[in-house]
């Protein structure tokens, strides 16, 4: 029997091929790009609204 | 008339500097102290290094700019600050060196009402014997290092398509580096450059890292809602190497580097070595060797800056254990505890401590990254500072904004491949980027607000980052609206 050519990588969580599908899969990633977008704003906006006056 | 002075033109002091022309009046001067000739936007140094951007892609030159929005800019390096002037000369000032190679060695007097230390990092390749491009590794710190490194590449997949077998070695030169996610998305897209280029099958990938796991970044990891778990972000990091057959190497320290070989300290105190054809390997920070002197010309170096030439601002330094850290260590308006004129912006100031664990091999070698202090957090501690500075010309009594980096949150995109229908990029935020165990007892951070996803929206952002900042940086119309 033979293993893996780097055993540590038994051990690794890996994506599905599904995941990886939708990972390139241009109407899924479009919506992420504005649901992403959309979460980085509110970070930015958040860290902004921190650094009033002290 | 009110004389700001602002060293250094990176993110943080470029943003200052703009911000403070922006806001005071033309009365009043705001002055760039910078070495270099052009601004780098850094995060895009990644995709130089690996062929697919030129150096003029990500560089503004100053000068222009500067002109078109008033602001002086005299290109030297900054050597010493006397914030009290000297014995014949009682008005504050920094002493410059040009540039020019024909006023070499000659020291300029810039004086200053208020004064912003944005100098950045010195790149301290020395730190390990045989780092750095003028020993035997590679570079993508400065766009230049980073060209280098791809006419490395060039040449090596030049000769892997002729059929000969190479090993790469990625990762950071020394146990107290920081910029592990720079090594990181350096890595992954190394890989996909050599897929594209069709040579992947011929090539060893080796990632070698001082975090005691992957994904730890300088930040202690995070914790991540995914999947109906929480997960450390340690599992996500190993996931992307194993999927993309990048082998690593964690809690590493190097010590050495010889033509083709790296010898390395493990946390455990093993001494191994790791052999390679090329090697990009990023170097430890420091200050950049500022001395200061008082007004009887007593050296006053210490009272301003930390052993690591990173200047003391207002924060807490008084040495604890990591179990006593806090999120209020960590320094709020910048301000020297010295001098109220007097402050410090992104990497140039220095943090109270680090965020990871701090861990020793037995031999006593420190093996833990050190707090990353760029991107988003360094513009929006400039930009607190400019404000601050500009009130207190205005007539405040103390600084008026605070940006500490235990209250602000960071969003961050990190390259996985550079293609706009096949690449990907890793997508992440995190809130806040100093875990604040108070707050938030259990991970130190806030969950629904920190979050990874891998896919190719994440490139499209990245890209949009690209050209946005660096229109933000040729500060054309508008400029001031993209936020930091």
């Amino acid at each position: 029997m033979t293993g893996p050519a780097n055993p540590k990588t038994l051990y690794v969580t890996k994506p599905t091929r599904w995941t990886l599908f939708l990972r390139t899969f241009l109407p899924w990633q479009l919506w992420r790009f504005i649901r992403i977008n959309l979460k980085m704003v509110g970070i930015i906006r958040r860290s902004h609204r921190s650094g009033t006056r002290s | 008339m009110t004389r700001v002075v602002v060293l250094g033109a990176g993110i943080a002091g470029h943003t200052a500097a703009a911000f403070a022309r922006k806001w005071l009046g033309r009365a009043d001067t705001v002055t760039v102290v910078s070495p270099k000739p052009d601004y780098n936007w850094i995060p895009s140094n990644i995709w130089v290094g690996v062929g697919l951007m030129k150096p003029e892609r990500v560089t503004v030159p100053l000068a222009p700019v500067y002109e078109r929005h008033g602001i002086e800019f005299k290109q030297a390096s900054a050597a010493e600050i006397h914030p009290e002037g000297d014995e014949h000369d009682p008005a504050p000032y920094v002493s410059i060196e040009p540039a020019q190679p024909s006023t070499s060695g000659t020291l300029e007097k810039v004086h200053y009402d208020f004064l912003i230390n944005a100098t950045g990092p010195r790149l301290r390749f020395d730190k390990t014997e045989g780092l750095g491009p003028d020993g035997h590794t590679l570079s993508v710190c400065t766009a230049e290092h980073a060209a280098q490194t791809a006419a490395a590449l060039d040449e090596l997949v030049e000769r892997m398509r002729r059929g000969e077998r190479k090993r790469f070695l990625v990762g950071v030169g020394h146990g107290t580096c920081t910029c592990e996610g720079a090594a990181f998305e350096y890595v992954v897209n190394l890989e996909f450059t050599l897929r594209a280029r069709g040579v992947r099958d011929r090539a060893e990938i080796v990632y070698i890292t001082n975090e005691y796991e992957l994904g730890d970044f300088g930040m202690d990891g995070m914790h991540l809602k995914r999947g109906g778990y929480i997960t450390p972000s340690s599992i996500f990091s190993e996931s992307l190497f194993a999927e993309r057959g990048i082998d690593w190497i964690t809690r590493a320290h190097v010590q050495k580097v010889e033509p083709g070989r790296a010898y390395y300290e493990t946390l455990e105190g093993e001494e191994r070595e790791q052999g390679f054809d090329f090697a990009m390997l990023l170097p430890p920070f420091s200050g950049v060797d500022l001395k200061a002197y008082n007004r009887g010309g007593e050296d006053i170096t210490s009272r301003l800056f930390q052993p690591n030439e990173f200047m003391r601002v207002d924060a807490d330094y008084e040495p604890k254990p990591y179990e006593q850290w806090s999120a209020r260590d960590w320094p709020r308006t910048y301000q020297s505890p010295e001098y109220g004129n007097l402050f410090a912006a992104g990497i140039a100031f220095a943090p109270p401590h680090a965020i990871s664990r701090p861990r020793t091999s037995p031999s006593g070698a420190p093996i833990a990254p050190a707090p990353p202090r760029t991107g988003m957090p360094s513009a929006m501690i400039g930009r607190a500072v400019a404000r601050s500075v500009v009130d207190m010309i205005h007539g405040s009594d103390g600084p008026t904004r605070t940006a500490s980096m235990a209250e602000m949150g960071a969003a961050c995109v990190a390259s996985a491949g550079a293609n706009p229908f096949t690449g990907t990029a890793v997508s992440m935020t995190v809130f806040p980027i100093v875990p604040d165990f108070e707050r938030y007892p259990e991970y130190g951070r806030d969950i629904e607000r920190t979050f990874g996803e891998i896919g190719l929206a994440g490139h499209w952002i990245k890209i949009l980052l690209h050209h946005m900042f660096l229109y933000k940086a040729r500060l054309r119309t508008g400029w001031n609206l993209i936020p930091e």
